[in-house]
């Protein structure tokens, strides 16, 4: 090797390396700017309602009101909210496990007759928006007598063919060796679907359940149209909108409430993190 | 004997074999294929009917035939500019959500220290309700909020009133819009990256590529499938757009900001029109379907597969 | 082995599928299964909204003990639109309450009141304020009972008028005056005025102004009626020409004026008599004061505007809902919103208390002006699309505020949507 080759290896490390600081520095202030609104949000929930907009803007108001988040349980049934948001995407979130990876598992890894049309089916109702059939559905949900109910907020939307789908994806990954030892071995499918393959597709279950609950626990339209009694099947988010009443808009408390409505979905995120990434990469949503 | 037992399951020949599975499928679909039809197939064909009669909220239906269709596209003065809304929106929001996630996905590179973090961290806003980031942006744009608070005490200069301005509120949309979805894309990226088989990479290294050259010739290619996915399940996303606007600028000022689904729900629930409602759910349904068919077409130009 | 595993899986499937729907079919709250529980729909928002409608059940419970009687609510904002949804499907709440300016478009879902049903719930007309059933007529039927009585008041906040040095804003009083105060009350930290997104929130001025409503007497849109049309645009000057108010910033700050005013941005906001208590009652933290519309060239316009309690058409126990309704506003649950501060109640007995309910300083003040604001006010018309009129107005008027669209055109194209 010689010299010269050497000294340009030498500069090209020393440029790599202020182009990794600027890299970090880069991203950094990138994140800043992006979590500010989420920051900025946090602060105004501790002020007093009237500071929240001043001139010039202050990140800490004339006092720090931990009281805020307190006062958003006695200002509006709030309480109520987040357990019935708890619950409907608790169970939301169950029903779809349960339906994607069955329904998943037939698509992927049996063979039966009109497996692809029916899979084509389930592609195109991937397509239909939620939003196209809200109407039609709370005719539906009147013929069965759900109209509102835990029930019509947590079923009409938990067959949707996203988790049928991505289980598939992921289950057709799996080398299909394993049936084939399971059924020598003498295990029915049903075996060889709960205890081999459900445990393989751990991460992508995970995916699925972060999606899903995230899901339910974010959506507006649908609880907006079926839910009647605020007091007693109210979920969380039409919940937030009603801190703009008659009687003026209580920003501190609705950031205070905003804020609180944000923390689970967030800790789910951390602690899945790893699962998340894994899960999308593996489930093949890179496109198969 | 193992031998000759598993000779003897292959020699009962296909058909009894797939009549079998079928039967243990059908056992492992039918929560999915209930499902899928009370909570689907019945709503769809229901709102066909629906969109075929005047169907007040409440009173007498009568069939109107293509009555609704005809009102949408010739009467309603709030379609056009529902459509048109729709359209811009998918046109600025798609291709800046993609830009901004591709962008950080690249930068969040493995040399990056606690990538991991910064992920969570740009991946916040897609779990967090959308209805509480609506709010408080809505606090951040107002008038005396902090971004014309901050421009009017730094620079003294203020800033137009953002959501109430013909033109900066649907901007002010898709910015939310994008500060919002964007870190879902950018997982989908951020995971397609971390498959990149490391040899082909390394390969591209040692002929020189770098920079530029690297992303547009290796990299972009070997994304394109992740890339696609992203770009068909955003066009969706966009084309079904109602929290925001609904929150932020309530779809005006006028009918600056109402997209389609808006118009529909209003048409629906606040017009009291079902009929028309569900007329306009079916534009707006085949209006994705032929989008995505599209897009399905016209891939094999630009997504390389690797099998 | 085989088989009755797959078997299994669907049955099971299926079996939790029909478990929740049977359950499901138990535990709804519409009128539909149980004509012995009456259901009583509200508006409500906060939870002293909710803890307040608690007592007037209370009240209804203990009149009626043999009957089962619940109370759903929803959001002001969301209330008419939950009601819609329900209307839709046949699952309107027996008991349902209803705002005057809205129940021309829901009339069809009410069942019109006879002199019998009123006996049948214990109802004399005579007790009620006069004109206030009016609030609750359509079309010369009877399709409620009033609860309350409102008008639109002129607020003022005394703080910031003492800090401009503007006089705060007598009993029948001018636009000049009007004028004059929102300039003098303008500075550089805040507006002498707010103006309103809602429908009566910005329409009192300009009907005010103008001496004409926008529905004509023949029941028709007139919302391009020159002199209503002239007022209307007036009203628009004071933020884009006066600048004496501030444009809003969002079609969906519904509240805007108000909001302004309770956050002490505004001197002046118009609003109704509803909330006068949690104005007054210095929630807002400043010293507050009221007063009622100026008068304009064609002299006091107001309208009495109210809301009230009406029967579902579809209600399967009417006998009982009848009961419940009297119960409603019967003089014991009268007393309880007079007293509470809540609204002014529509029942000639129980109005005193209501003044009784208020601090001792304001009491003569807020007395004399819902007695001038009462003096001659006249019965409010509205077209059987009232609701969606507005719904659609609404977004326009922050083009109008923002110097983006003209008054007139909004209005004309508005009128040209709905008047047909």
């Amino acid at each position: 090797m010689s010299t010269e080759a050497l000294d340009t290896r030498v500069a090209g490390q020393r440029s790599g390396c202020v182009r990794l600081v600027l890299a970090h520095v880069g991203v950094v202030l990138a994140a800043a700017i992006f979590i500010m609104p989420l920051v900025y949000a946090f602060f105004s929930a501790l002020k007093p309602n009237t500071e929240i907009f001043s001139m010039p803007p202050t990140l800490v108001g004339s006092e720090v009101r931990w009281s805020n988040f307190v006062d958003v349980f006695t200002y509006g049934p709030f309480a109520t909210y987040i357990a019935n948001s708890f619950f409907v995407a608790l169970s939301g979130t169950f029903v779809v496990l349960v339906v994607s990876t069955t329904a998943g598992y037939a698509f992927g890894r049996l063979r039966w007759r009109g497996r692809d049309a029916i899979f084509l089916v389930f592609l195109v109702t991937l397509m239909v928006p939620q939003e196209v059939l809200v109407v039609p559905m709370f005719i539906v949900m009147q013929w069965f007598g759900w109209v509102d109910t835990y029930q019509s907020l947590i079923f009409p939307f938990a067959f949707t063919a996203f988790g049928t789908f991505l289980m598939r994806q992921f289950f057709r990954g799996i080398p299909f060796e394993l049936d084939e030892a399971a059924r020598v071995d003498g295990a029915g499918p049903l075996r060889t679907f709960l205890q081999i393959i459900l445990p393989l597709a751990r991460s992508a279950v995970a995916v699925l359940a972060v999606f899903t609950f995230m899901a339910f626990w974010n959506s507006y339209l649908w609880p907006l149209i079926t839910v009647v009694d605020y007091q007693s099947h109210g979920t969380l988010p039409i919940g937030l909108a009603t801190f703009s009443g008659q009687n003026g808009t209580r920003w501190d408390l609705q950031m205070a409430a905003a804020i609180i409505s944000m923390v689970p979905t967030t800790i789910i995120v951390i602690a899945l993190q790893k699962h998340l990434v894994k899960g999308i990469a593996t489930a093949g949503l890179g496109g198969r | 004997m193992f031998m000759t037992r598993q000779q003897a399951s292959r020699g009962r020949g296909r058909s009894a074999l797939s009549k079998v599975e079928s039967r243990q499928a059908l056992g492992f679909m039918s929560p999915a294929l209930v499902g899928l039809a009370l909570f689907t197939i019945v709503p769809v064909g229901l709102s066909i009917v629906m969109s075929l009669f005047h169907w007040p909220a409440f009173g007498d239906r009568s069939f109107a035939g293509l009555g609704n269709y005809e009102t949408l596209f010739t009467q309603s003065p709030d379609f056009w500019p529902a459509l048109r809304n729709s359209a811009v929106f998918t046109l600025l929001y798609v291709p800046a959500n993609l830009v901004v996630a591709l962008g950080l996905a690249l930068a969040l590179g493995p040399r990056i220290r606690g990538r991991g973090a910064f992920r969570v961290l740009f991946f916040i806003p897609v779990v967090t309700p959308i209805v509480a980031n609506a709010l408080v942006w809505k606090m951040l744009l107002q008038p005396q909020g902090l971004f014309n608070g901050v421009s009017m005490t730094v620079f003294g200069y203020e800033l137009p009133n953002f959501l109430a301005d013909q033109n900066w509120a649907m901007i002010m949309v898709v910015v939310m819009s994008v500060w919002q979805g964007m870190g879902y894309n950018m997982l989908i990226f951020s995971a397609a990256l971390e498959q990149l088989p490391a040899p082909v990479v390394e390969a591209a290294r040692i002929d020189g590529a770098q920079g530029v050259r690297m992303l547009r010739s290796i990299v972009l290619p070997m994304l394109s499938p992740a890339i696609f996915f992203a770009t068909v399940m955003t066009v969706i996303t966009a084309l079904q757009v109602f929290a925001q606007p609904q929150l932020l600028t309530g779809g005006g000022p006028g009918n600056a900001t109402m997209p389609l689904v808006q118009f529909i729900y209003n048409q629906g629930f606040r017009f009291q029109d079902l009929g028309l409602a569900a007329a306009a759910a079916w534009v707006l349904f085949v209006l994705i379907i032929l989008l995505t068919a599209f897009q399905f077409r016209a891939q094999k130009r630009w997504v390389h597969y690797e099998h | 082995m085989r088989i009755p595993q797959a078997v299994s899986v669907s049955t099971a499937a299926l079996a939790v599928l029909a478990l929740t729907a049977a359950c499901g079919s138990g535990g709804s709250g519409s009128s539909g299964d149980a004509s012995s529980t009456i259901v009583w729909d509200m508006w409500a928002g906060s939870q002293s909204d909710i803890d307040a409608l608690e007592a007037t059940l209370e009240i209804v419970r203990t009149e009626n003990p043999d009957l089962e009687v619940e109370l759903q609510t929803a959001p002001w904002n969301d209330y008419f639109t939950k009601l819609t949804t329900n209307l839709s499907s046949g699952n309107m709440a027996c008991v349902t309450s209803m705002n005057g300016q809205r129940l021309s478009g829901y009339a069809s879902a009410f069942e019109p009141l006879t002199d019998a049903d009123l006996e049948t719930a214990g109802i004399d007309p005579a007790d009620f304020t006069e004109g206030s059933l009016d609030i609750m007529s359509y079309d010369g039927d009877l399709y409620g009972i009033p609860y309350d009585v409102a008008a639109m008041m002129v607020y003022f906040n005394k703080d910031l008028l003492a800090e401009a040095g503007t006089p705060d804003p007598e009993l029948d009083w001018t636009f000049d005056d009007f004028e004059a105060t929102a300039q003098g009350a303008t500075t550089d930290t805040h507006k002498g005025f707010a103006v309103g997104m809602g429908e009566f929130q910005w329409m009192a001025l300009p009907i005010a102004l103008s001496g004409k409503q926008p529905v004509d007497e023949s029941g028709a849109l007139a919302l391009t009626d020159p002199d209503f049309e002239a007022a209307a645009s007036w009203y628009a000057e004071l933020v884009t020409v006066d600048e004496v108010a501030s444009p809003a910033p969002s079609a969906s700050d519904t509240g805007w004026g108000e909001n302004e005013y309770a956050a002490g941005n505004a001197a002046m906001a118009v609003d109704g008599t509803w909330n006068a208590v949690s104005y007054l009652d210095n929630e807002t933290g400043f010293a507050a004061g009221m007063t009622n519309l100026p008068s304009g060239p064609a002299g006091n316009t107001a309208l009495v505007l109210g809301s009230g309690y009406g029967i579902a058409k579809d209600c399967e126990d009417k006998e009982a809902a009848l009961k419940v309704l009297g119960s409603l506003v019967g003089e014991a649950a009268q007393d309880e919103i007079a007293s509470s501060g809540r609204s002014y109640p529509a029942r000639v007995s129980s109005q005193p208390l209501y003044f009784e309910s208020l601090d001792e300083s304001v009491r003569d003040d807020v007395q004399a002006a819902f007695d001038a604001a009462f003096a001659n006010v006249e019965g409010q018309r509205s077209t059987s699309d009232w609701d969606q009129v507005n719904t659609a107005l609404q977004p326009s008027l922050v083009s109008v505020y923002n110097d983006q669209a003209t008054m007139a055109d909004v209005l004309a194209q508005v009128q040209q949507q709905f008047g047909q």
